[in-house]
């Protein structure tokens, strides 16, 4: 019997002129990373008997909750009120058992994207006012007609703009999470009817919702089958070009689905014209509901404006 | 380029709804004639498409990635109205169920990713692409330039739309409410990005697709392509360019109205010595050089007229110059085309 060669046996690492390069692989491997979390978000499994109370509501009513919400955020102006709102949100998905992973990245990363963003907005060269702690003394003078500042400082009314700007990104973020983490996303797409959204956009969206799976699961085996074969770098051309046509091959699939499809559909008697099943009745919760967020909305726009 | 909530006030966003709720019935509308049966299926799987594109990275040199739009690819493929509903679709899905954009600032995002990017993309493509036949370099590259052109466009809009902000929303001490950076920084943020990075990558994704498509599968792509004869989208594109030249002395009644200044850098040898306290002698020497036919958009004897007569003077300027590049571009054309048809006759 002959002893298996060296490279078959099991714990063997490849060597000699190719080996893996995990630099190479950093890109597909983080797109592969970004499909695989979009797609578990598609598909879910069914909610557990942990599921919070608010699971169980409407989906319209929780959707015309939520965008009433955000609407009012946007027109808050006071840091109390913004703080009161993003406070209220939080509460409310924990007590919504919203999972913490889903919870934590928006927490953490919409508050910091944000502030990085809105870091020049702290400085009196962009916001004006009173400095609080300068942080560099030009000579001053004048370059051209631009006349050059004698400080570079952060100021209170700057502070107070970025903060404004992070904390009604956040609560707008936390708010849009709250809707997202607790329902399902076809009844959420359905749920647009009730925001006057006509039938055959509701419809489409809520296919291409399920499409969606299929599409980006096409997409993730051809990144994988790229993964499994690739062995080093190929230079950025031709990244490129094995990319656009990746993004040729989704789009053939596309074409053949769509056909499928329509074929399916006009077998079943479809001719064009959009009926969807007659929605459930409000209950008495989601009424319930509907005029809890009225309220806090209210009162947060009038602390808003007693405070201004 | 995807605007989250609580950058842009209720004074921007709700008339964003405004300007696309008819701009999508429309949309619908025209799709229901061409594709009747096939245009619900279609539509949905387009809009599936188009988020999907706009997860694939694409590495830059230098060691960055970034991902297309998409939206140019989907006009081509599919014509522009198409891209117009599937990219609002594919936006709403990330809005609502992913938290990519905001919910209010969609119909903001829509505008710019939805119907501006695929329609200056669409009418570039056209327009360079001409009558050439689908293998054709010309057609890649006319590809190329309509998803170079497209994003910078949208890019252009975006920042246009944070960059008004601070104009339009403040609270009574004066502080912006919203994005608090002017048009002289967001606008200059997003087109320096977008016309350095971020235009190649979308240029290279809409040719090398289409390349890719119409060598696997001739016969496909020119669908779109053939529902419009170019004479048409020439003609809607150049009432765009008409109205916009009607509307260029916007800029100076504003200006007259807000008490603005010339435009940065734009000064006449006179502004500038009056500014800086002197006139550099090389500025001097070069200044004389070139005496414009119109300077100052107008004959001289408009100069000290009312901003009425300035406008219109304004307006006739725009309209020669515009003539001027067309008739430069129509010369290139057909110095072009006819390279062309040599080269299939060689």
């Amino acid at each position: 019997m002959t002893a298996l060669p060296e490279w078959l046996r099991p714990g063997a690492r490849p060597s000699g002129g190719v080996s893996p390069r995990p630099a190479a692989h950093r890109l597909l491997r983080r797109t592969l990373g970004a499909m695989g979390r979009s797609l578990a978000l598609l598909v879910r499994e069914d909610d557990g008997p942990n599921a919070g109370a608010l699971r169980a509501a409407d989906p319209r009513a929780k959707l015309l909750a939520a965008v009433g919400l955000i609407v009012v955020a946007t027109f808050l102006r006071g840091m109390l009120p913004l703080a009161v709102c993003l406070g209220l949100t939080l509460a409310l998905s924990v007590a919504a058992r919203v999972p913490g992973r889903r919870l934590l990245p928006v927490l953490i990363a919409v508050p910091l994207a944000s502030a990085a963003l809105m870091l020049p907005a702290t400085l009196n060269v962009v916001s004006g006012g009173s400095p609080l702690l300068v942080l560099w003394r030009t000579a001053g003078g004048a370059l051209g007609p631009w006349r050059l500042p004698e400080i570079v400082a952060i100021t209170g009314d700057g502070l107070l703009v970025a903060g404004r700007m992070v904390l009604r990104t956040t609560a707008c973020a936390a708010l849009a999470l709250l809707l997202a983490a607790t329902t399902r996303p076809q009844q959420l797409l359905g749920g647009l009817r009730s925001l006057g959204v006509p039938q055959a956009f509701v419809m489409v969206l809520a296919m291409a919702e399920r499409y969606l799976a299929v599409l980006l699961r096409s997409a993730q085996e051809l990144h994988l089958a790229r993964l499994a074969r690739s062995v080093a770098a190929i230079g950025v051309r031709r990244e490129e070009a094995w990319a656009a046509a990746g993004v040729g091959a989704v789009f053939r699939r596309t074409r053949a689905l769509a056909d499928e499809v329509t074929l399916a559909m006009v077998s079943r008697g479809f001719t064009g014209e959009v009926r969807l099943l007659r929605p459930a009745r409000w209950q008495r919760k989601d009424w319930l509901l509907m005029a809890v967020a009225a309220a806090v909305g209210a009162a947060l726009l009038i602390l808003d404006r007693r405070l201004a | 380029m995807h605007i989250p909530d609580g950058y842009l006030g209720p004074q921007t966003y709700l008339p964003a709804w405004a300007v696309m709720a008819p701009l999508w019935s429309w949309a619908s509308a025209r799709l229901k004639r061409t594709l009747s049966v096939r245009r619900l299926p279609m539509m949905a799987l387009a809009a599936a498409f188009a988020f999907v594109v706009m997860m694939f990275n694409v590495p830059l040199p230098g060691g960055t990635s970034g991902h297309a739009v998409g939206s140019v690819l989907v006009a081509v493929l599919l014509g522009p109205w198409a891209a117009v509903v599937a990219v609002s679709l594919a936006l709403a899905v990330q809005a609502l169920l992913f938290g990519d954009g905001g919910i209010t600032a969609l119909a903001a995002n829509c505008f710019t990713m939805a119907v501006v990017m695929p329609f200056a993309g669409w009418w570039t493509y056209r327009l360079l692409a001409g009558a050439s036949s689908a293998a054709s370099r010309r057609r890649y590259a006319a590809a190329a330039a309509g998803g170079y052109v497209g994003v910078n466009v949208a890019a252009l809009a975006t920042g246009a739309l944070l960059g008004i902000q601070p104009l339009i929303a403040r609270d009574p001490s004066g502080r912006p409410l919203y994005c608090p950076f002017g048009l002289s920084v967001a606008v200059p943020a997003m087109a320096v990005s977008h016309l350095l990075v971020v235009g190649f990558v979308e240029a290279a994704v809409t040719a090398l697709a289409l390349a890719y498509l119409t060598r696997t599968e001739p016969g496909l792509t020119l669908a779109a392509a053939a529902q419009e004869p170019t004479s048409r989208a020439l003609k809607r594109f150049a009432l765009a360019v008409a109205v916009l030249a009607l509307l260029s002395p916007l800029g100076l009644v504003l200006a007259a109205r807000f008490g603005g200044g010339t435009a940065w850098g734009e000064w006449s040898a006179d502004r500038l010595s009056k500014l800086v306290g002197y006139l550099p002698s090389g500025f001097q020497r070069l200044s004389s050089l070139w005496r414009a036919p119109l300077p100052g958009y107008g004959p001289l004897a408009a100069q000290g007229a009312s901003t009425t007569v300035q406008a219109v003077w304004y307006a006739i300027s725009a309209v020669v110059g515009v003539g001027a590049v067309a008739a430069v571009v129509l010369v290139l054309r057909r110095l072009f085309t006819r390279r062309e048809r040599d080269d299939r006759a060689a």
